[in-house]
């Protein structure tokens, strides 16, 4: 009878909390979600599951936890906590992603810079709500709707926020359009959103080929700290873009970037322990991310507007596709497309809303590098 | 900034004190020089390559196999077919 006493206090029972409780609901809710309203299935399944598994309590002494240092969880939040998995991911994105788009209209690039204002407003956001520098750096990068960049740039500054950041920035880029369908509705008038743009035209290999190399030469000159994610983006598309490489970039695109997929999405999941997660800083940086997506996706828009002003008539952008600077590929390219057929059912936008989609993943690993820099002497 | 209201003040003071302002500018400006050196370059890349080209003709990047008589369109779209069909069900 002694041993039956003796295991039950060793159960997940007898250490319950209500914040493991209110943890678990959030975890089933987010694979309700995924399933139901398939929002970002393939992040929010491991996660949701991921937040499961580390709200389930066991003794210190049993070493199955994520913060137990020789744990199994442990040894896989390693590449989480290293910033290992991003520049994996980024490889495998950029082995299926088709820069075309934007090597057609580079002038589109610039709205991929343009939304990553986000960033930079929530940093000044976060510094007042009394967040230290290393802190804001990495909330702020919420806003550049991009979670592999995220978790880089916040494994590096504030490790201590990594699991409130990460699951803002995935929660977030799952309710892209949600969130960014009114703000473009309010920021443009009926003429604007009915701009039709000119096809874009056909891009050579060779230009395809060369695009990556000189686009990483250009940012590891610029902002080196950005040289893993980016590096990895551009040699991703270059191992697509050569044709000779096809057998790698098929494993990049797919079985390496899954696995590294699910290895990321479950153990960020489960270092949100709700000790540590369900604290007032957490909702201070769910209350920032969302502000930031805001921010990032208005100022897209506008600086879509503000092109305009010096772009002849027929050669106008619809400011639309401005939103879709916010990286968050290709959800936000997608809300672009939804919203110009809302106003015309004729307007296709989806291949020019791709081009600042591509180049705001590109100008948030920027801004990660820029901001890693401002720390490292 | 002594006529603005408390609250206003303590907010920027929190930011002047980190910086905020000069690292946003700074940010902003180098970001845009990143992408905007990308866009340039980009837009140059066509006109360096019809240079290239001149010496180093692209060849064709058409990877469709040559049309075999008898084979008709119809009977492609059936190999096609059959073949997506097994790599679906994993066969």
């Amino acid at each position: 009878m002694d041993i039956l006493v003796s295991f039950l206090g060793t159960t997940a029972f007898a250490q319950f909390s209500l914040g493991n409780i209110i943890m678990l609901v959030i975890g089933i809710a987010f694979i309700i979600l995924a399933i139901t309203k398939h929002y970002e299935p393939l992040l929010l399944v491991p996660i949701g599951f991921g937040v499961i598994i580390g709200n389930i309590p066991s003794l210190p002494s049993m070493n199955v936890g994520i913060y137990d240092s020789g744990s199994v969880m442990n040894y896989l939040y390693f590449g989480v906590v290293k910033g290992i998995f991003p520049p994996l991911i980024f490889l495998g994105i950029g082995a299926m992603t088709d820069f075309s788009t934007m090597i057609s209209n580079p002038r589109l690039v610039l709205l991929g810079a343009a939304a990553q204002a986000g960033i930079f407003l929530t940093l000044l956001g976060a510094l007042v709500l009394g967040f230290t520098p290393a802190e804001a750096y990495s909330i702020g990068i919420i806003g550049g709707a991009d979670g592999p960049t995220s978790i880089f740039l916040s494994s590096k500054l504030a490790p201590h926020l990594l699991g409130a950041i990460a699951i803002a920035a995935y929660s977030y880029m799952a309710l892209v359009p949600v969130i960014q369908p009114p703000i473009m509705k309010l920021l443009t008038t009926k003429k604007e959103r009915l701009i039709r743009m000119k096809p874009p035209r056909a891009v050579s290999q060779r230009e395809k080929i060369f695009f990556p190399i000189i686009a990483f030469m250009v940012c590891a000159m610029i902002v080196p700290g950005s040289i893993s994610l980016v590096g990895m983006l551009f040699f991703g598309n270059l191992l697509k873009e050569s044709f000779v490489t096809e057998r790698l970039a098929e494993t990049a695109r797919t079985a390496l970037i899954d696995i590294v997929t699910i290895i990321l999405g479950v153990t960020v999941g489960a270092s949100t322990h709700a000790q540590t997660f369900l604290t007032k800083q957490s909702v201070m940086i769910f209350a920032l991310g969302a502000f930031s997506f805001a921010i990032a996706t208005a100022s897209g828009v506008l600086f879509a507007k503000f092109m305009n002003l010096f772009l002849k008539k027929g050669d106008k952008i619809n400011p639309l596709i401005g939103a879709a600077g916010v990286s968050a590929v290709p959800d936000s390219a997608r809300v672009a497309q939804m919203m110009g057929l809302e106003a015309d059912p004729h307007n296709h936008l989806l291949m020019h809303a791709m081009a600042p989609n591509v180049a705001g993943v590109v100008g948030s690993a920027v801004v990660a590098g820029v901001l890693w820099s401002m720390f490292v002497k | 900034m002594s006529s603005l209201p408390e609250v206003v003040q303590a907010a920027l003071a929190s930011i002047d004190a980190a910086r905020g302002f000069d690292i946003t500018f700074a940010g902003l400006v180098i970001t845009f020089t990143a992408l905007g050196t990308i866009s340039l370059s980009i837009s140059l890349l066509p006109h360096v390559l019809k240079v290239v080209s001149k010496y180093y003709p692209e060849k064709s990047t058409n990877t469709a196999p040559k049309k075999v008589a008898g084979v008709t369109e119809e009977v492609v779209a059936a190999i096609g077919l059959v073949y997506h069909s097994l790599k679906t069900s994993g066969k």
